[in-house]
């Protein structure tokens, strides 16, 4: 009996050693990194890559995920083509049925078709930014991507003192610098382009309740833009510049390579020249309230974008890929942005006719990448007229050799998905401000010169006025730079999404109302191509849009984040 | 001189008992089946005089010569008393006690307590009592047995876990399941319906914190123990049974595609597509595109006709299910010891797609060591193969049905005899359920393995020493095999099934995970009349306990992908694979914990108690600082206080108790996963996750770690009242009554939820003790001993329980939408009760303002021309456009709680070979939000466009009447319309036995039974939908992960799961 008794209590004092308060701290997360992973080169650099990529482009994040299918590429840029009319997206999730339908729509007799399913866009997504609405506030989406962008940046910049680096720190110090300030002065770019007013927040983890102005958030994006510039053109080492670069874009997010300082700081110049254009409508004649482009802006954006001081064609840019192991991409190697939504005969997103009708007669281009649908869509579910279309985007094109694709579904690493601006966008910019400042040949030039890169088969534009030549400049930027997400900004600079009260609108009487081209016969349409509910074809409507001009602050940071005193409005007048 | 004195008393005494000594011997056997029952007690009436009967039931005694009276008893029967006069053999059978009063509880940790002197409310089932369902789970067989609980089946999908709410919502990350024991160790790897029902002995449910305190902080949600079967002395016992049921879809909201349709059409009647040609079907299953006429003249009175045939795609998904299971049982024992062995296997079919198959092996084995000391080891091993897929089961295959246009034929086959995908035109979401079942298929095999031991010595009378370890090892296989499609007809087409990829992927996550619970619990029980002397009646007990958790999660995640297209799925391995892709998750915890109690019982007429637990985990932020909980509880029978004596024997038990407890829920939240949830218990520390391309993110859910988060703690007061009553002597009607009522009341602080902040902080959400809850609810059980004849009985029992939960805060006084994608709008106020629904209401007057005054139909302050409008079912609809009208702004449309759930259960027994019993479950004054229904009504493809409403003059089923439910002021927003009440009753279950061994009067074998069982066969309810039970939410959101089920947005069928309904025919036999 004594055994039995030693015995338990063995057991027992066994039992009691089990415990202590050491083996409950020796639990610890395991799974993820911690802060702590930032102290050493590999762990910032890391941070590096995956804030910059992940936070701020491929994450899918439960506050704006609708169900639709999350990511930048997908949900900011879907908002952005849907609402520049490239494409159409009937569905409610994040409330896109409201984003990109018109208040009203003009069909060939005449006969006006106010929006069937509420009012205007502004009153229907104003309504809609509201905390009650969750992940379908439309307003949301990108201002969550930017902040967490943003974010990221903050931490690094908080960290890159504190770690210690291997070789040449001060270069690989400056590179990581350099590298968070031109991200942020991206997400200021974007937000200021988008909101009517935002928050300069420069601390980690921690905001301020001092909301300022779209300009004043594009000034900031200029000062990121500027002290990354004025790191990059510090750095000489260039051993470790590339180290870390290299660590910090991997091979697959690599268009024409890793960018150089210099053309680095030639993006980030495009990017700038961009910034000015998008925030202003082209001309005082131009509808809506954005102020015009006056001739010194005009002057900054020809030089910005200048041979030596804009992207160059050999230049590193700044894009996402998928790769032949589909783990290793941030985007979903099938069905992860904007291009791929839209392709397939049976698509999430579709392909506006307003989009088709402005390629050019004869452009390879348009029969690469488009093909007729069995059968057309028409008002689908009932939500309005212009979600309808006779097209379907063509996935990895209809054969023809050496013109342009826009979308190879599945085919790794073939689509760039530009994150920043590209070549194509530099010299179309380039074009622009030279018709602008009457240099109509010289810009034409460049856009024959976008045409001849992408394969368009067309001939050379004869110069004949400046007006004609920033219609080719219109009409090339939306075949050119179809999915980069610049399709709203130019929408908005041309007037078009204004309401028609004040001139806006594409058609007839509209600020847009240029002649098309119905690709299906050949023949020119007068008006923008209406899809109506008897199955016929309208080629001379005229679309309302009467989109916002910019986002109001989503509630959701309002709400636990409330304006100081002195804080810009935040709500968009129009 | 004393001591003399002393000496010579008891020398007489002694001498006085042997000169009047004799003999009675016997033999104590059941009344049930005649078995002996060893261990009985005898006990010589007004003596100490007594002995426990042997191994074959019998006994010997000295006696006076006078005789004097024996009394018999043993746990759970009725204990009997015989004079003995000048009998030398008395042998008794014993009944089983329907009073059901002298049953002991043993209460978890604590000391094994007879129920009449219990203070906290225990509800205790018993093997027979519950039903032999047909998947043969302990949670389903739960459904109606507990009262106050809501246990419901809210899922048809085999291996679905019954959703559990004991005594309301008191936290919200982790879900509600309460804490499972098995024999007094903790289960958390094994899921409760991974067990064997056929092996259960009793059950008890201990609802509220009040009781779980000994539990301590994780005690919260209330306890589960499973108490499984243990042999009984005497000669070896073998049970066998075997059942096979059928099982069908539930439908009893008769849901169903509109048999018409208002497609554009030509003048022959045929659908015509977009060009307006006739509609025929493309190449791979495509239709092109179709014009739905919804104008206010359109009609949904078109006949389906010759290329588009009306297809049932209810019919077509759904088929007849059946399910098996066998159980052999061997127990026996000696009067040292004991053994049980059961071995069950079920296969049971969805009635969708897939088969949970099942084994158990279990056993128990008892063994005295030494006296006093003895050893039981129980283990038990379970092996399922579930080769359901998630994704039907989170109601992707219902959604795809019901989402594509009926003239879309599933069963079609391309030329190489493949499924189709898509079928273009027909329907937005048109795809084709069939096609994952050709080409994606799952397997998810577990091991799971429970053995435990428990070491038990009594040293002497007063000390006890009690040791417990088990262990729950689970190792699971999961697989989802998607073939390459890159050949089939559909690719070709571009309609691939791309939920992973067309190349083909190999999916395969292996699950390693344990628990270790070990325990040790001393008890002090000083008697101070018997082992004091002191002359008091009262009794002592202290209990001292040491607990020890650990628990771990480890998930190997694999991927290959690129899979060959030329071989059958089963012929391809990883090897194979173009890529490949590994990961692996990690959860951990560890807790340890002290409990003291202290209890006081004087008799059998009053006693109180008090104690408190302390724990320390790893979940306890920087400082690991120890939780402590409190607890004390008190009860006095009014009964046994002597004053009511001439009632005693009519009303034999008047017991009031009430009991004060503290206990938590650990920090932790639960991660979606195809292949059944994650625990995740780091809640204090922001992550920064691996990306897959290599670099670090802030993880995917952006919420910031909080190093602060402590435990959630709740506080329950339950007072009770115990009542026995015996209303007609005499007579066999209504012997007995008993009666149990509990109302109770607790509040839960410091609960978890991440909490929004402003996005710009780089955060959506932060983990912070964020919301204080509360919640009240009355339960009560009512037995009735209806009649007890000589050939015919007849029980009829009856559960009922309420309960509601409310908001009392949260910590930045906000509310908390609960959106999830497209399903209706939940909100967490302060103030409001849980499960609130918020949305639009539809119109009842033309008159109806806004808050800012202006009329909804105007928008202004100019009043709505009456002649424009009418009213259809009390509500307003638009002449000119027939579309029914909503308010604008939002409101609370309703609750989703039910007010009550109550179930009768009434057994009969005819003879000893006939037994019926039947089971009405009845859930009250519930609402369910019909998400379903009007993601269907989206496109017309709900059965109501069929019907005929009378707008104005016009009479007809218009469709732009029923798509303006869904369209009008905000495109499938949350409207009243869509909350439906869900009450229901049910028809739980209905069972028919007979004995042929009983009727044959067969002699070596016990039970030869024949029983035919129904389940779910009957149900009343107004819900328009299949199934008003079915609505899995998951913590997650949504149906569509393996989460544990949301606590915060119940009552939501969105595309849910319906039971079914079973017959059932079995067979036992008893050797």
């Amino acid at each position: 009996m004594k055994n039995k008794i030693i015995a338990f209590t063995l057991l027992s004092t066994l039992l009691l050693s089990q415990a202590c308060i050491d083996e409950l701290a020796k639990v610890t997360l395991r799974n993820s990194a911690t802060y702590g992973a930032l102290s050493s080169e590999i762990g910032l650099l890391a941070l590096a890559k995956g804030g910059v990529y992940n936070n701020g482009f491929g994450a899918q994040y439960n506050s704006i995920d609708d169900g639709l299918g999350v990511g930048f590429f997908i949900l900011v840029y879907g908002i952005h083509e849907s609402m520049g009319d490239n494409i159409y997206v009937p569905w409610g999730n994040n409330n896109f049925k409201f984003l990109d339908n018109p208040t009203d729509i003009k069909i060939d007799n005449g006969t006006v078709f106010p929006m069937p399913i509420g009012t205007t866009q502004p009153f229907e997504i104003k309504l809609r930014n509201d905390r009650a609405y969750g992940s379908s506030n439309p307003m949301l989406v990108e201002w969550t991507y930017m902040y967490f962008l943003n974010n990221a940046c903050n931490i690094l910049l908080d960290n890159v003192d504190k770690t210690t680096f291997s070789g040449d720190a001060a270069t690989k110090k400056a590179t990581v610098k350099a590298w968070a300030r031109f991200w942020k002065g991206y997400a200021y770019s974007r937000l200021g382009a988008m909101y009517i007013g935002g928050l300069i927040v420069d601390k980690s983890n921690i905001t301020n309740g001092n909301y300022v102005t779209n300009t004043a958030i594009l000034a900031e994006a200029k000062n990121q833009f500027d002290q990354s510039k004025a790191l990059l053109a510090g750095i000489t080492n260039l051993v470790d510049y590339t180290a870390v670069m290299t660590s910090i874009m991997p091979s697959y997010v690599l268009e024409k390579g890793i960018p150089t300082p210099a053309a680095f700081i030639r993006n980030i110049n495009t990017l700038a020249a961009r910034n000015i254009l998008v925030s202003h409508k082209v001309s005082s004649t131009t509808p809506g309230p954005l102020p015009a482009m006056a001739a010194a802006d005009w002057t900054d954006v020809k030089t910005l974008t200048a041979t030596g001081s804009g992207i160059a064609a050999t230049d590193g840019v700044f894009v996402t890929k998928t790769t032949s192991n589909p783990n290793l991409s941030i985007i979903d190697p099938f069905f992860g942005a904007a291009g791929p939504y839209t392709a397939t005969n049976d698509p999430t997103f579709f392909v506006s006719e307003k989009l088709v009708q402005d390629f050019r007669l004869g452009d390879k281009r348009a029969d690469q990448n488009f093909s007729l649908l069995a059968s057309p869509q028409i008002n689908r579910r009932g939500r309005g007229l212009n979600f309808g279309t006779r097209w379907y985007l063509e996935d990895g094109g209809n054969g023809l050799t050496g013109v342009y694709t826009y979308t190879h579904t599945g085919d790794f690493g073939v689509d760039s998905h530009y994150m920043g601006a590209s070549y194509e966008e530099n010299v179309l910019m380039q074009a622009e401000a030279r018709i602008q400042t009457n240099d109509i040949a010289g810009g034409t030039a460049l856009i024959d010169a976008v045409r001849n890169l992408q394969g368009a088969g067309l001939a050379a534009i004869v110069p004949t006025t400046a007006a004609a030549g920033l219609e080719e400049i219109r009409s090339e930027r939306r075949v050119a730079l179809l999915f980069r997400g610049l399709a709203f900004y130019d929408s908005r600079r041309l007037g078009i999404t204004n309401d028609k009260s004040i001139g806006g609108g594409r058609g007839p009487g509209g600020a847009l109302n240029v002649p098309g081209i119905d690709h299906v016969d050949g023949s020119v349409v007068s008006g923008a191509i209406i899809m109506f509910n008897d199955g016929t074809v309208q080629k001379n409507s005229f679309i309302n849009y009467n989109y916002l001009n910019f986002f109001d602050v989503p509630k959701n940071e309002l709400e636990f984040n409330s304006p100081l005193t002195g804080s810009s409005i935040v709500a968009s007048p129009n | 001189m004393k001591r003399l004195l002393l000496m010579y008393l008891v020398m007489l005494f002694t001498f006085s008992v042997q000169a009047q000594d004799r003999v009675v011997s016997g033999k104590v056997s059941s009344t049930e089946d005649g078995s002996p029952i060893p261990g009985a007690n005898v006990v010589l009436k007004g003596s100490a005089n007594g002995t426990v009967t042997s191994a074959d039931g019998t006994y010997r005694l000295t006696v006076p010569a006078d005789g004097g009276t024996l009394v018999f008893s043993f746990i759970g029967l009725t204990t009997s008393e015989v004079v003995i006069g000048s009998k030398s053999i008395v042998d008794i059978s014993l009944t089983a006690d329907v009073q059901q009063l002298s049953e002991i509880v043993v209460t978890g940790t604590g000391v094994a307590t007879d129920r009449r002197k219990l203070a906290i409310s225990v509800e205790s089932v018993t093997a027979d009592k519950l039903p032999s369902t047909p998947s043969a789970s302990i949670d389903q067989a739960l459904v109606g047995k507990i009262a106050g609980a809501q246990i419901s089946s809210v899922s048809g999908s085999p291996g679905a876990p019954v959703s559990i709410q004991l005594r309301g919502i008191n936290t919200l990350s982790g879900g509600t399941s309460p804490l499972i024991m098995v024999d007094g160790i903790q289960m958390g790897a094994t899921n409760l319906n991974q067990l064997d029902l056929s092996n259960v002995e009793r059950i008890e449910v201990v609802q509220g914190a009040s009781a779980a305190t000994i539990y301590g902080a994780q005690g919260a949600n209330g306890v589960i123990q499973i108490f499984t079967k243990k042999g009984k002395a005497g000669a070896m016992r073998i049970d066998v049974s075997a059942r096979i049921s059928t099982d069908q879809l539930i439908n009893s909201g008769d849901l169903r595609q509109p048999l018409n349709h208002s497609f554009k059409t030509n003048a022959a009647g045929n659908i015509v597509d977009n060009l307006g040609g006739e509609l025929k079907q493309l190449q791979a299953g495509i239709w092109p595109s179709v014009t739905w006429e919804n104008s206010p003249s359109a009609k949904n009175d078109k006949p389906y006709q010759n290329n588009t045939q009306y297809y049932d795609h209810i019919k077509q998904l759904f088929g007849t299910a059946k399910t098996t299971n066998f159980n052999i049982g061997i127990s026996g024992g000696t009067d040292k010891s004991d053994y049980s062995f059961a071995i069950s296997k079920l296969s049971q079919e969805s009635i969708i797609q897939g088969q949970l198959d099942r084994v158990n092996l279990s056993s128990n084995i008892g063994i005295t060591l030494a006296k006093g000391l003895t050893l039981r080891s129980t283990i038990q091993l379970v092996y399922s193969d579930n080769t359901t897929n998630p994704f039907s089961s989170g109601g992707g295959f219902i959604s795809a049905a019901m989402y594509t246009w009926p003239f879309a034929d599933f069963n079609q086959r391309d030329a190489q005899g493949n499924t189709v995908y898509k079928f273009g035109g027909a329907g937005t979401n048109s795809s084709n359920p069939l096609y994952a079942k050709q080409f994606q298929t799952f397997t998810n095999k577990s091991i799971d393995i429970i053995p435990s031991l428990n070491l038990h010595y009594d040293i002497s009378k007063v000390f006890a020493l009690d040791y417990k370890a088990g262990v729950n090892y689970q190792v699971g296989s999961f697989s989802r095999d998607t073939q390459n499609q890159t050949l089939t007809s559909s690719y070709a087409y571009n309609q691939n099934y791309y939920t992973t990829t067309p190349v083909g992927q190999y999916a395969q996550a292996k699950t390693n995970q344990y628990n270790i619970n070990s325990l040790v619990t001393g008890t002090v029980k000083l008697d101070f009349d018997k082992d004091l002397k002191l002359g008091i009646p009262l009794v002592a007990t202290t209990l001292g306990a040491f607990d020890y958790r650990r628990t771990q999660f480890n998930r190997n995640y694999e991927t290959y992908t690129g899979l060959p297209a030329y071989a059958p799925i089963d012929q391809v391995n990883g090897a194979q694979a173009s890529s490949t892709f590994a990961t692996e998750y990690i959860d951990e915890f560890i807790t340890y914990g002290f409990l003291i109690n202290q209890r006081l019982d004087y008799k059998d007429v009053a006693g109180i108690s008090g104690g408190f637990r302390t724990d320390y985990a790893s979940t306890f932020g920087a400082a690991r600082t120890p939780f402590t909980f409190p607890r004390a509880d008190g009860y006095i029978n009014l009964a046994k206080l002597g004053v009511w004596e001439a009632l005693s024997s009519s009303l034999p038990e008047f017991k009031l108790r009430a009991a004060y407890g503290e206990a938590g829920i650990q920090p932790v939240k639960y991660i979606g996963d195809v292949m059944g949830a994650v625990p995740y218990h780091y809640l204090r520390t922001t992550a920064l996750d691996v990306g897959n391309y290599g670099g670090l993110y802030f993880s995917n859910q952006q919420e910031g770690g909080n190093p602060q988060l402590g435990v959630e703690k709740t506080k329950e007061t339950d007072f009770g009242i115990d009542v026995g009553i015996s209303p007609i002597k005499g007579s066999p009607w209504l012997n007995f009554i008993t009666g149990s009522v509990s109302v109770w009341d607790r509040s839960s602080a410091a609960v978890i939820l991440p909490r929004s902040v402003a996005p710009s902080n780089g955060l959506n959400k932060l983990q912070d003790n964020y919301i204080g809850l509360s919640s009240n609810g009355v339960q009560f059980s009512l037995n009735f001993d209806m009649y007890s004849g000589s050939n015919f009985s007849w029980d009829f029992n009856t559960i009922f329980g309420h309960s509601t939960s409310r908001v009392d805060y949260t910590s930045d006084g906000k509310d908390i939408p609960l959106t999830y994608g497209s399903a209706a709008t939940y909100t967490l106020r302060p103030g409001e009760t849980i499960g609130s629904v918020y949305g639009y209401k539809a119109l009842t007057d033309i008159n109806q303002t806004n808050s800012a005054g202006n009329y909804y139909l105007t928008g202004t302050t100019t009043a709505p021309v009456a002649a424009n409008y009418t009213y259809v079912n009390g509500r307003v609809v638009e002449l000119a456009t027939k579309q029914v009208k909503f308010t604008g702004d939002k409101y609370a449309l309703g609750n989703t709680t039910p007010q009550f759930n109550m179930t009768f259960t009434n057994s009969f027994t005819y003879k000893d070979y006939l037994t019926f019993s039947f089971q009405v479950d009845w859930v009250y004054g519930t609402k369910v939000y019909n998400q379903t229904k009007e993601w269907m009504y989206s496109e017309g493809l709900h059965g109501d466009y069929d019907k005929p409403v009378t707008i104005g003059s016009e009479t007809g089923p218009f469709t732009a009447y029923y798509k303006s439910f869904y369209d009008a002021s905000e495109s499938n927003g949350t409207k009243d319309y869509f909350l439906e009440d869900a009450s229901f009753a049910r028809l739980r279950n209905l069972s028919l036995g007979f004995d042929f061994a009983k009727f044959f009067h067969l002699q070596k074998i016990n039970k030869i039974q024949l029983v035919l069982t129904g389940r779910n066969l009957v149900t009343i309810t107004n819900y328009t939908g299949f199934d008003p039970e079915a609505n899995q939410n998951t913590a997650s959101g949504g149906t569509g992960s393996q989460a544990p089920q949301n606590a915060t947005q119940r009552g939501l069928d969105f595309w849910s799961f319906p039971n079914f309904k079973s017959y059932q025919v079995g067979l036992n036999l008893s050797f």
